[in-house]
């Protein structure tokens, strides 16, 4: 394509589309036509959908079956509007990969937190993490847009600045995983000011014998909050170092400070 | 002289135009042309985003807008000895000759100018004027844009898409040099429901008429999902007709004057049997 000096000052190469490339045949097709000599590493040397490792070693499994199905709920895993739990936690919660950060990084971006829906600003000064509300859901519950709402279940809460908008479907929540930490009250049960809502997803992973999160949709319900009594409540937590345009300063978390 | 031409259907929103334009101005001093930029507060390249519609037939659209660089700008009136100018049709504020004068930011009508407390001066996009004065061929904003929406050039270059293309709030009357093609008018959604087979209806055709002269606007059909978009209507009121063979004709008066409609779920009822 090009010589390495041609890359160096370019700083850049564009691999070319190939030609004829409407020609080319569909993918795995050279495997298809002679799959023998080229097994995959399965048991069977074959793309398995019936999984016969599976059927060997784990042939009991409720949530890892042998044959991949839809499974509504399970003993440890109940997270779905179906689920018993959905009477106290009626909302189905979406937490997204966030689209002004990586996970928690940047999360202290001034350049991103100013852009108007990357925070929502509330009645303390403070930038909360931004929960989606359609206008049907936020009308039942008294939320206006702009308002401190606590999303929550029995693992604890997260608080965040809600948006009412047509972009969520009544009946869900959404809020952006990785917002950093502030915790107002710790542990089970407790309470995060940033909305980091890792704190409240599901624990079980999606089988005992197995690890594969099963994090991004949990049942959750709203609750609108007066924050400035809850800051009169937790005095302590709520005067960590904080400057609004970059979040919770890092001498926050330092013994001394510094 | 020089244009920005902004294609709105290509643009996705990713912000990348306004972010570097911080990443250019932010803490870096481009005098004569400008004084450095705030960290925060000031937008002197900004998306706006806007949520149409209702659940689930919703559009986000996205603006991106800066100074205008008026032909006719009422900055320039208004402060002939601050604000010029320039050859290349770009709209400079003078950051020492301008210095005190707050007043500056109530002449421009599209709120683009940004008061800059520390230096005591108005600021606002400059073009990248000091870029292009050192080769460069376009501004900032339009490099960062990684779908082609933004472009920038010579007006000659691009005088065919300009005979299409609207300037911001044209009333203003400032010849403004950024054009926007393809920027999205009102629209009308809808789902069609036989609510008594609890089913969509596909393939039902929705006509939308003129109020005034009951001219057809535009005619679609409703897809696999019983859903139709008709996009890109002119503001005003209409009346919206749908229909399908073996069903009663539904009609209904639509506004479209400021804002968008989405009818969710538009009943359709299948026509009595006669036993």
């Amino acid at each position: 394509m090009m010589t390495y000096e041609e890359f160096a000052e370019k700083k850049m190469c564009l691999a070319p589309t190939a030609e004829g490339w409407e020609d080319d045949p569909v993918a795995l097709t050279a495997w298809y036509e002679n799959w023998e000599d080229q097994p995959m590493q399965t048991p069977t040397g074959k793309i398995e959908i019936y999984s016969t490792g599976l059927a060997e070693w784990f042939p009991d499994d409720p949530t890892r079956p042998v044959v991949p199905h839809w499974i509504e709920e399970s003993d440890e895993l109940k997270e779905r509007l179906s689920c018993e739990r959905a009477k106290d936690f009626p909302f189905l919660m979406v937490t997204n990969h966030p689209r002004w950060r990586v996970h928690s990084e940047h999360d202290d971006v001034t350049w991103l937190r100013e852009i108007e829906t990357c925070k929502v600003k509330g009645p303390d000064g403070y930038m909360y993490e931004p929960v989606w509300l359609n206008p049907i859901d936020a009308g039942k519950l008294g939320i206006a847009n702009g308002d401190v709402v606590a999303v929550y279940n029995e693992r604890g809460a997260v608080l965040g600045g809600c948006i009412v908008t047509e972009r969520i479907m009544p009946g869900s929540v959404y809020q952006d995983h990785g917002a950093r930490v502030d915790s107002i009250v710790r542990g089970t049960g407790g309470l995060d000011r940033g909305g980091a809502n890792n704190l409240i997803c599901p624990l079980a992973t999606a089988s005992k014998n197995t690890l594969s999160e099963a994090t991004n949709g949990f049942l959750v319900n709203v609750k609108k909050v007066d924050v400035l009594a809850l800051a009169e409540q937790y005095p302590e937590e709520f005067e960590r170092e904080y400057k609004p345009e970059a979040g919770l300063q890092v001498s926050a978390w330092i013994v001394d400070g510094e | 002289m020089k244009v920005f031409v902004y294609d709105l259907d290509k643009c996705n929103g990713c912000h990348n135009c306004q972010i570097a334009c911080k990443d250019e101005h932010v803490d870096n001093d481009w005098s004569p042309i400008a004084k450095p930029q705030p960290d925060t507060g000031h937008f002197w390249c900004k998306v706006d985003e806007e949520v149409c519609g209702k659940t689930p037939l919703v559009r986000v659209n996205y603006l991106s807008h800066h100074c205008n660089h008026c032909d006719n700008a009422p900055c320039v009136k208004f402060a002939p000895e601050a604000i010029y100018k320039r050859d290349d049709g770009l709209v400079i504020i003078d950051p020492e000759a301008a210095k005190g004068n707050k007043d500056i930011l109530k002449a421009c009508p599209y709120g683009e100018i940004y008061w800059n407390e520390e230096l005591q001066t108005p600021q606002k996009c400059t073009g990248c004027a000091h870029l292009l004065d050192d080769g460069w061929s376009v501004p900032r904003c339009v490099d960062a844009c990684c779908t082609g929406a933004l472009r920038f050039g010579e007006e000659e270059d691009f005088a065919d898409e300009l005979a299409n293309a609207e300037v911001l709030r044209p009333e203003c009357g400032t010849a403004p040099r950024v054009y926007y093609l393809n920027k999205p008018k009102r629209f009308v959604a809808a789902t069609v429901v036989d609510i008594d087979a609890d089913e969509v209806v596909i393939g039902a055709k929705a006509t939308l008429f003129a109020v005034d002269d009951e001219a057809e606007v535009a005619a679609v059909q409703t897809d696999e999902l019983g859903d139709f978009f008709i996009e890109n209507v002119e503001p005003g009121t209409y009346r919206l007709v749908v229909e399908k063979e073996g069903y009663l004709t539904q009609s209904l008066d639509v506004d479209l004057t400021v804002k968008d409609q989405s009818f969710p779920e538009f009943q359709f009822f299948a026509e009595p049997v006669i036993a």
